[in-house]
């Protein structure tokens, strides 16, 4: 990674973060309203580690993510209007409405897909990360984990892999402080702190970031990238950060500090902090973002409309997209 | 000996938990030093510590980073292995993560009436605790990155040392010599230090901190210069040695590689060498006030970028000779071994030279 970020760079990440900040606000309302169906787990305050790191890759490149995989597919490019009907069931979802929240995959633009198991993504990551070195074609894969994934022997096994030989892969832990409702202080004695300290164990350089400044982690993602796609192998980023709403939405959340949200929307937030630097560095005038901000609203606003318009999945459908024709 | 020993003796610990941890383990071939290993070399601290006496040791408070897991070792060391431990005791602030902790836990500490204060972590670290520990004697240990503040040392010989000092058995005085600092303030109202080195960057933003592009570094500014050294300190070191005992600082305009007066290979991080051009030498005389207008880019101090500057930012930098007092260990050591202080009782006992 050389150079500085140009204004039209700052300006493309600063809309995906507002997009999916938007887009997760949007979906916190209309899943109160029950006509959204199975389960959302919203991604709304970790922004920054999503575009963070996509803004350095190419549709060549692919990443695996999790059960909170909004944020990750937008970030990845993954179209909004599709997504929206995908997540509402819809026949002009992006899986045809027939995976919902957990399971949006678009592998044109190499998304492998949000996924419904902890610690599942790991693996895919490797897979993909295989087939670019077998391939020799320079694109690297990224997996997206949580602290309760860290936890998980496929995340250990994958780590091993991935050292052993030598892919391409970024392992980016999203600590987001909470493995469902329990503290990573309560489910380790090493890496409680800084869940990095084990990635360090299997041989690869591994360090920890401020994962709500956009800034900390473009520039890590960068170097992890860039060292990775020459072919440096894995490394690993663990991004700090917080999620705004449960682990899913229902979530009582009784297991968070009182005002801890409250407290990190108002002085912490990864958009807040990001609009902060480039208006301060004269980069870029806050109206342009304030332009940005009303654009994303009423592209949101639009997916929702056009989602619920659309019609439901022919039920012969069922015997497509599945490995076994029946 | 025992009626020499100051009343309180307690010692004040900062481990760093985000040292070792940036994105130069990314860039370089820099080392990792987990929290089980600050754990550990804590440890070995207050076990040290306890050879001379120390009654307490002041940590900051955690579930389970550093203070948690040195509570269950110490409780698992102490009853299975008979070790002799001082108190351990957590000093009541909220902790946020943040670089303020280091700040709020020196600020308690010197409160408490701490008579040291051990520093694990690099140097940025020992930045933060110079800030606030007034003439609170630091010792300086390293686990950090680009090292050249603190001395890698071994925490068990550091400990007694530290003891040492704290206890009273070797005088401050006797102990301890007084660190340069580089003195920076923006806006005439922000101000801040430098130990080690305070650079002039390109950066347009703060992000991950470390300092390690060559082409974006525009001016260091050094209060002491080894050639031993690593990081941005290292390339004054090569132009000019200036050690920290002498009342000169170093400052070095830098240019692009192949221009200007000399370019030369420094050691930026652990493992990263690259070329740098140097364009101008000037050297810092104390409170000689370098003033700069009209600049944008960063501050950084330490090898850490601290400050964004815009085109109505004013800078001051100046070199002040009374930065923290530091305790020369192997000094220390060499008293004690002199004076015999670290004799066992008899030559038939072998209690502790400052059992009670």
């Amino acid at each position: 990674m050389s150079g500085h970020m140009s204004k039209e760079d700052l300006l493309k990440a600063y809309r995906k973060m507002r997009q999916i900040r938007e887009f997760e606000e949007r979906i916190h309302t209309e899943f109160a309203t029950g006509e959204i169906p199975g389960f959302v787990h919203l991604y709304a305050g970790e922004e920054a580690v999503a575009v963070g790191f996509c803004e350095h890759l190419n549709d060549k490149d692919r990443i695996s993510s999790t059960h909170r995989g909004h944020g990750h597919c937008i970030a990845k490019g993954v179209d909004i209007m599709g997504m929206m009907a995908e997540i509402y069931g819809r026949k002009t979802g992006t899986c045809g409405g027939k995976g919902g929240s957990m399971h949006i995959a678009d592998l044109d633009v190499g998304m492998l897909g949000a996924n419904g198991i902890v610690g599942a993504g790991p693996p895919l990551a490797c897979g993909a990360g295989l087939a670019s070195k077998l391939r020799k074609d320079g694109s690297v894969s990224v997996v997206f984990f949580g602290d309760g994934a860290a936890n998980q022997g496929t995340n250990f096994e994958s780590m091993n892999l991935a050292v052993t030989w030598d892919l391409p892969v970024v392992f980016v832990l999203e600590n987001n402080g909470y493995a469902e409702s329990t503290s990573p202080k309560y489910t380790a004695r090493v890496g409680t702190e800084n869940i990095a300290d084990r990635a360090r164990g299997f041989g690869m350089p591994a360090i920890t970031v401020d994962g709500n400044d956009f800034f900390a982690v473009y520039e890590a993602a960068g170097e992890a990238i860039e060292r990775a796609r020459k072919g440096g192998g894995p490394a690993f980023v663990e991004c700090k950060t917080l999620r705004y709403y449960g682990h899913f939405e229902g979530d009582a959340q009784t297991y968070r500090p009182k005002g801890e949200v409250k407290e990190a929307r108002a002085n912490n937030d990864p958009l807040k902090r990001f609009a902060a630097v480039v208006v301060a560095a004269d980069l870029i005038d806050s109206a342009e973002l304030e332009k940005i901000d009303k654009e994303v609203l009423a592209q949101i606003d639009g997916a929702v409309t056009a989602a619920k318009a659309a019609p439901e999945p022919d039920p012969e459908s069922l015997f497509t997209d599945v490995y076994v024709s029946y | 000996m025992n009626s020499d020993l100051v009343a309180n003796s307690a010692v004040g610990i900062i481990a760093n938990p985000a040292s070792g941890q940036d994105i130069r383990r990314l860039i370089s071939a820099a080392s990792g030093c987990s929290i089980s290993e600050k754990t550990n070399i804590v440890r070995r601290l207050c076990l040290g510590m306890r050879v001379p006496g120390v009654e307490k040791v002041y940590l900051i408070p955690d579930h389970s980073g550093i203070a948690g897991s040195l509570l269950r070792i110490r409780d698992q060391g102490s009853a299975a292995l008979g070790e002799n431990w001082p108190e351990i005791a957590l000093i009541d602030m909220p902790v946020e993560e943040k670089a303020i902790d280091t700040l709020r836990a020196v600020n308690l500490m010197v409160k408490a009436g701490v008579r040291l204060i051990v520093v694990l972590g690099g140097d940025g670290t020992h930045r933060l605790v110079a800030s606030g520990c007034a003439d609170i004697p630091l010792v300086a240990l390293s686990t950090g990155t680009n090292n050249t503040f603190p001395h890698f040392q071994e925490a068990t010989v550091a400990g007694i040392a530290a003891g040492l000092v704290a206890t009273g058995a070797v005088a401050v005085s006797d102990a301890t010599r007084r660190n340069k600092v580089l003195r920076v303030e923006i806006d005439e109202r922000c101000c801040d230090l430098a130990l080690v080195d305070l650079c002039l960057t390109d950066d347009i933003w703060i992000g991950s901190r470390a300092v390690w592009k060559a082409e974006r570094v525009r001016e260091i500014f050094v209060p002491f210069a080894r050639p031993d050294a690593i990081g941005w300190s290292a390339v004054a070191g090569y132009v000019r040695h200036i050690s920290r005992e002498s009342s000169d600082g170093l400052h070095l305009v830098l240019c692009p590689p192949g221009q200007g007066l000399l370019t030369l290979c420094a050691p930026i991080a652990p493992g990263l060498i690259l070329p740098v051009g140097i364009a101008e030498i000037h050297t810092l005389k104390p409170l000689d006030v370098i003033s700069l207008k009209n600049l944008t880019g960063t501050v950084s101090l330490d090898g850490e970028r601290e400050f964004t500057l815009r085109q109505c930012t004013s800078l001051n930098i100046w070199l002040d000779l009374n930065g923290p007092l530091t305790v020369d260990v192997p000094h220390v050591l060499n008293l004690a071994a002199e004076r015999g202080f670290l004799y066992c009782a008899s030559t038939e006992s072998t209690k502790m030279p400052f059992e009670r």
